[in-house]
C-alpha cells in the first residue's frame, strides 16, 4: 500500500500522515514549510533507529565475535549524503549498544560492508558481514522518504495545500460547516474534523451509466443553501450535507457554471467545453470554438476573456468579441482570480507540457493586450490536472498529480504582494 | 462583467481560425500512430507467445486485452478488470471482485466464467473458479504478490470465440491482422478506463531497425524502435528519443543437449565473459551489466554479483573437463546487438580454450538447434519476486519466488543460476525514437509503453 512505502521525515505529533484509500488527510501548506524547515534533520535521523536496529541485529547475529568488527558504509542509492551520516551513526550506535566494538578496516578481524542500495520497494540495506572468502549477506528493506516540498519564498503566488489523497480528485470545495467536499471519479466524499483529526464523514457514488472521458474533468459547486452540485460530462448531480451525505445523478447535458452568471456545455464523452455560452437564467447565448477553460476579468466597464482552445494556444478576446492577442506557451487550464496586487486581476496558467511532466503555474497581468508575467512560476510536483476559480474569487482550487508519491494534491492558490 | 463581457459570442467563432500558436497541455482527441516493429509475431493470443516473446510482443497484447490487475507507472497494483480484491492470511485463496458492465470487443457481456476460464488456461498451477461473481483463486503453495502477476501480460483475459478467433476488452479492438506483417486498431469507444485519445493506431511489423529509422526521417512512422548500443548516437543527432530503464535481460540459454551436459563447462564459459566490457563498448555505456537475473533498480541488491571475468577460474574450471567440444551460438538474424554479443562471447570463450561458433537463425520462426542460445529475456514485472518468477518459467522451471524477505529472494536468485543453464550477460532498456507530434508518451521504468494516454498534435503547416 502506498501508505507503507512513506518514511515521513516529520516528528510523529507534526508530521503529514501519508492517507490511506479509506483516509484521506488534511493538511495546511505553512504549517507544513514550518515543519520541514526546523525539524527534518533529527526528524530524519529518528526514521533510521529502527532499520538500523534491525540491520545491526542481523550484523551481530552473522558476525563470529563481537570484537574488532570494522563498519564501512556505502551510497548508491538516492539518499543524501547528510542522510548516509545519520545512517552510518546509527549503525554504529546500534552495534556499540550490541556489545560490539567497532574498529578500523586494518585493525579489524571481521567487516561489515554496508552498502545503501535502492529497489522498487524502497531503500534495501546490504550488509556482506565476514572475512578474506567467507562472506554472509543479510538486507533490510525499508520504504522511501517522502520528497521535502520546497520552501517557496518571495512568490507571487501562494497556496495552501487542501487535501492529499491516492485516487484521483477532480475538485475539492469547503463544504461550509468546516467539512471539506472532495469530487473523485466514482464518489463525492465529505471529510469533518472528529477527535482533532480529519476523518471521513460520509461519501456517496456518482451514478453513471457510460464509462467516463478518459481525462476525466468534474466540478464542485456548492449553493448559498449549503447544498451542492457535482457537474460532470453528461452527469449531474444534486447533493445535501446535512446528518449525511445524499447524492441524487442524472444524464444531463446542462451548462456548466463557468464564473457568475455565466454556464457552459460541456462535451459529454469528451475533455472540453464544446463552445456553446449561455447566460444563466437566460435563453441568450453564443458560439465560440471547443476550448479547455476560460479566465474571465473585468476591466472597467468592458470585460474580456482569455481562452483555451483545444486547437491549442490561449487567445485574448475583447468585448466586441475579437482576437485580440495569442499569448505562447500557455497551457490548458486557467483561472482568473482577484488580489490586491497590480490591476487587481491576474490570470493562472499552466505551462504548455505533457502531462508526463512536473507542472508549473504562472500569473500574467494583461496590460495593454499584452501578458506581463507576475512573479515566478509556482511548481508542482507533477501535472496540474484540475484548476477551478473558487467561488470568493480571490482563490483558484489546483489539483496536481505528484509523479512521485503517486498521490493527488488538492491546493488552493491566491497571489499575495510585497514579496 | 455579466453585461460588458456577453454580446462578443455572434462573432467570435469567425475569428478564432488562427493557427495554434503552442500546444495544450490537455490530450487531444482523434489521430492515427503510426508505429514501426522490428517483431514479427505470428499470433495476437498471449498465451501462444512463446517463452521468450519479446517486450514488444507483450505490450501489443496489452492494447487489446486487458488484465484483472494493473501496475501504475511506481508499480504498485491498481484495479483492473477486478475493482477489488482480497485474501486469505496465508495468500493462498484469492477472490477478486470484477467490475461490471464490461463489453468484450464483438459486443457481448464479460461473463465471469469467461475471465476464470482464460486464467485457467494460462495458469495450470492454480485452481480458478467462480463463486458468484467473482473469481476464487487458490493455490497449494502462498502467493503474496498475486495482484503483480496477475498484471502480467500473459495474465490477459483472452476470450476464444466459436470461430477460433481471440476478443479482448482493451481500450483498442482489431480492425485488420496480418500475421507478422501489420495490425490495425481502433479506439474502444466504451472502454471502461475511459476512450483512448487515439482514433487507431496502424502498426508495421518485421520492420528492421535500419528501415524503421529512415521511415521516421521521412514522417512514415510516429514510433521507431532503437536499438541500445544507438541511443548515444540518436540523441546526439537531436532526435527525440525516450527510454526505459534496464528491462530486457539479455542471456545465454544453453540447450539439453550432451555437448553442454557439463555444468562446469557451462561455468567455465560464464566466468569468461567480460561483461563490463560488453556493457562499455557494444551498449554504449546503455543498460547494465548483468551476473544476476534482476537489474539493480529491481533487485537493489544485484550490486553484488561480479560482472568482470574470471578467466583464471574459467580456465582452471576447463582444464578439469575431460574433453571440450566446439560449440554453436545461435543469435537472432534480425537483431544486430545479439550478433554482436554472440561474437564477443565468442572471442572470449576462445581466451579460455573453448570453441564457440556463432551463428544467425530466424529463432521466433524455428526455434534453435544450436548448443547455446542468446536470448532477450522481457521484464514481466517491476516487483522482483513476480518478475524472478517469470525468468524462472521461461527458462523451463515453475515455481513462486519467494516474495518475504529480501534475502531470500537474493538466495533464490543465486539458486536459479547454480547449474548455469541461463547465464546473464545484460540487462538494456527499451528506447524509442517518436516525431514530434506525439505527446504523453509514457515509458515506464519496466519499458513497454502506455498508449491509451497517448495523443498526437495536430501537423503543423
Amino acid at each position: 500500500m502506498p501508505a507503507e512505502c512513506y518514511n515521513p521525515i516529520f516528528p510523529r505529533d507534526l508530521r503529514f500522515r501519508m492517507p490511506s484509500r479509506s483516509q484521506p488527510v488534511f493538511f495546511f501548506f505553512p504549517v507544513a514549510i514550518l515543519v520541514a524547515l526546523f525539524s527534518a534533520t533529527p526528524a530524519a535521523a529518528q526514521e533510521w533507529d529502527a532499520p538500523a536496529r534491525e540491520l545491526a541485529e542481523k550484523i551481530v547475529a552473522h558476525a563470529q565475535s563481537r570484537t574488532a568488527l570494522s563498519l564501512t558504509v556505502k551510497n548508491i542509492s538516492s539518499l543524501s549524503q547528510s542522510r548516509v551520516a545519520d545512517v552510518q551513526r546509527a549503525l554504529e550506535s546500534e552495534l556499540r549498544r550490541r556489545g560490539v566494538s567497532l574498529a578500523e578496516p586494518e585493525r579489524a578481524l571481521e567487516q561489515a560492508r554496508v552498502t545503501l542500495s535502492e529497489n522498487t520497494s524502497g531503500y534495501l540495506w546490504v550488509a556482506e558481514v565476514g572475512h578474506d572468502d567467507s562472506w554472509d549477506v543479510v538486507m533490510v528493506q525499508t520504504p522511501l522518504l517522502a520528497p521535502v516540498e520546497r520552501a517557496l519564498a518571495a512568490l507571487a503566488l501562494r497556496r495552501t495545500a487542501l487535501w492529499t489523497q491516492p485516487e484521483p480528485m477532480l475538485d475539492v470545495v469547503p463544504a461550509g460547516d468546516g467539512g471539506l467536499l472532495v469530487l473523485g471519479r466514482e464518489s463525492v466524499w465529505l471529510y469533518r474534523v472528529q477527535e482533532r483529526k480529519w476523518q471521513l464523514a460520509g461519501s456517496a457514488p456518482l451514478a453513471h451509466s457510460r464509462p467516463w472521458p478518459r481525462d476525466l474533468r468534474g466540478r464542485l459547486v456548492l449553493q448559498e443553501d449549503g447544498s451542492f452540485r457535482a457537474y460532470l460530462p453528461g452527469v449531474q448531480c444534486s447533493g445535501a450535507i446535512q446528518a449525511q451525505l445524499s447524492l441524487a445523478c442524472r444524464e444531463s447535458d446542462d451548462p456548466w457554471p463557468l464564473s457568475a452568471g455565466v454556464n457552459a456545455f460541456f462535451s459529454g464523452r469528451r475533455n472540453f467545453f464544446t463552445g456553446v455560452v449561455k447566460l444563466a437564467g437566460s435563453s441568450e447565448g453564443g458560439n465560440l470554438d471547443p476550448f479547455y477553460s476560460v479566465a474571465m476579468f473585468p476591466q472597467g466597464e468592458r470585460g474580456f476573456w482569455i481562452v483555451a482552445f483545444t486547437s491549442g494556444g490561449a487567445k485574448l478576446i475583447n468585448a466586441q468579441g475579437q482576437v485580440v492577442t495569442t499569448f505562447a506557451g500557455w497551457g490548458s487550464d486557467l483561472a482568473a482570480i482577484a488580489s490586491d496586487c497590480g490591476s487587481g486581476w491576474q490570470v493562472l496558467a499552466t505551462r504548455a507540457a505533457d502531462s508526463t511532466l512536473p507542472d508549473s503555474l504562472t500569473a500574467y497581468e494583461i496590460v495593454n493586450r499584452e501578458a506581463i508575467e507576475a512573479g515566478a512560476p509556482l511548481e508542482f510536483a507533477g501535472p496540474v490536472t484540475a484548476m477551478w476559480s473558487a467561488a470568493d474569487g480571490r482563490n483558484a482550487t489546483v489539483i496536481a498529480h505528484n509523479l512521485k508519491m503517486g498521490s493527488y494534491e488538492a491546493f488552493s492558490v491566491s497571489a499575495v504582494c510585497g514579496h | 462583467m455579466r453585461r460588458s463581457a456577453y454580446p462578443l459570442f455572434a462573432a467570435i467563432s469567425l475569428l478564432l481560425a488562427l493557427r495554434p500558436a503552442v500546444a495544450a497541455s490537455r490530450p487531444h482527441y482523434g489521430g492515427t500512430l503510426r508505429l514501426e516493429l522490428s517483431a514479427s509475431p505470428a499470433s495476437l493470443d498471449p498465451a501462444q507467445q512463446s517463452a521468450f516473446a519479446t517486450s514488444t510482443q507483450q505490450q501489443l497484447a496489452v492494447l487489446m486485452f486487458d488484465r484483472l490487475v494493473e501496475l501504475d507507472l511506481r508499480g504498485l497494483p491498481q484495479p483492473g478488470l477486478a475493482a477489488s480484491w482480497q485474501h486469505d492470511p496465508d495468500f493462498r485463496r484469492w477472490l477478486f471482485h470484477l467490475r461490471s458492465g464490461i463489453l468484450l470487443h464483438n459486443g457481448s457481456s464479460l461473463r465471469p466464467h469467461l475471465v476464470a476460464m482464460s486464467l485457467a488456461a494460462s495458469n495450470p498451477n492454480w485452481r480458478v473458479r467462480l463463486q458468484g461473481e467473482d473469481i476464487v483463486i487458490e493455490s497449494t503453495s502462498p502467493l503474496p504478490n498475486l495482484p503483480a502477476e496477475l498484471a502480467c501480460a500473459r495474465n490477459s483475459i483472452v476470450v476464444h470465440t466459436e470461430t477460433g478467433a481471440v476478443v479482448g476488452t482493451g481500450p483498442f479492438r482489431v480492425s485488420s491482422w496480418e500475421p507478422g506483417k501489420h495490425l490495425a486498431l481502433t479506439a474502444n469507444e466504451d472502454y471502461w478506463g475511459g476512450r483512448p485519445f487515439l482514433d487507431s493506431i496502424e502498426v508495421a511489423l518485421g520492420r528492421a531497425q535500419r528501415d524503421q529509422a529512415i521511415d521516421l526521417q521521412l514522417g512514415r512512422t510516429d514510433v521507431a524502435e532503437v536499438s541500445p548500443d544507438q541511443v548515444r548516437r540518436a540523441q546526439q543527432d537531436g532526435q527525440r528519443i525516450a527510454v526505459s530503464a534496464p528491462a530486457e535481460l539479455i542471456a545465454l540459454a544453453f540447450s539439453d543437449k550432451p555437448s553442454v551436459k557439463e555444468p562446469a563447462l557451462r561455468e567455465a564459459i560464464s566466468l569468461s565473459i567480460d561483461r563490463s566490457a560488453i556493457q562499455g563498448t557494444l551498449l554504449q555505456k546503455q543498460g547494465e551489466a548483468a551476473a544476476g537475473l534482476l537489474p539493480q533498480w529491481v533487485s537493489g541488491y544485484s550490486f553484488l554479483f561480479r560482472v568482470t571475468a574470471d578467466v583464471e577460474r574459467a580456465r582452471q574450471l576447463r582444464s578439469d573437463l575431460a574433453s571440450t567440444p566446439s560449440l554453436t551460438l545461435a543469435y537472432d538474424w534480425s537483431d544486430p546487438l545479439a550478433r554482436a554479443i554472440a561474437e564477443r562471447v565468442s572471442v572470449n570463450a576462445r581466451d579460455i580454450g573453448i570453441t564457440i561458433q556463432p551463428y544467425g537463425e530466424n529463432l521466433q520462426a524455428r526455434g534453435a538447434n544450436a548448443d547455446v542460445r542468446v536470448v532477450r529475456l522481457p521484464l514481466a514485472a517491476s516487483d522482483p519476486a513476480v518478475a524472478l518468477s517469470a525468468i524462472s518459467a521461461a527458462s523451463g522451471r515453475q515455481g513462486a519466488m519467494p516474495a518475504d524477505s529480501p534475502e531470500n529472494l537474493y538466495a533464490a536468485d543465486r539458486a536459479l543460476r547454480n547449474d548455469f543453464r541461463l547465464v546473464p550477460i545484460a540487462y538494456v532498456p527499451q528506447a524509442w525514437a517518436l516525431s514530434t507530434r506525439v505527446r504523453n508518451w509514457v515509458t515506464p521504468r519496466e519499458a513497454g509503453w502506455r498508449l491509451t494516454d497517448v495523443w498526437l498534435e495536430e501537423d503543423k503547416p
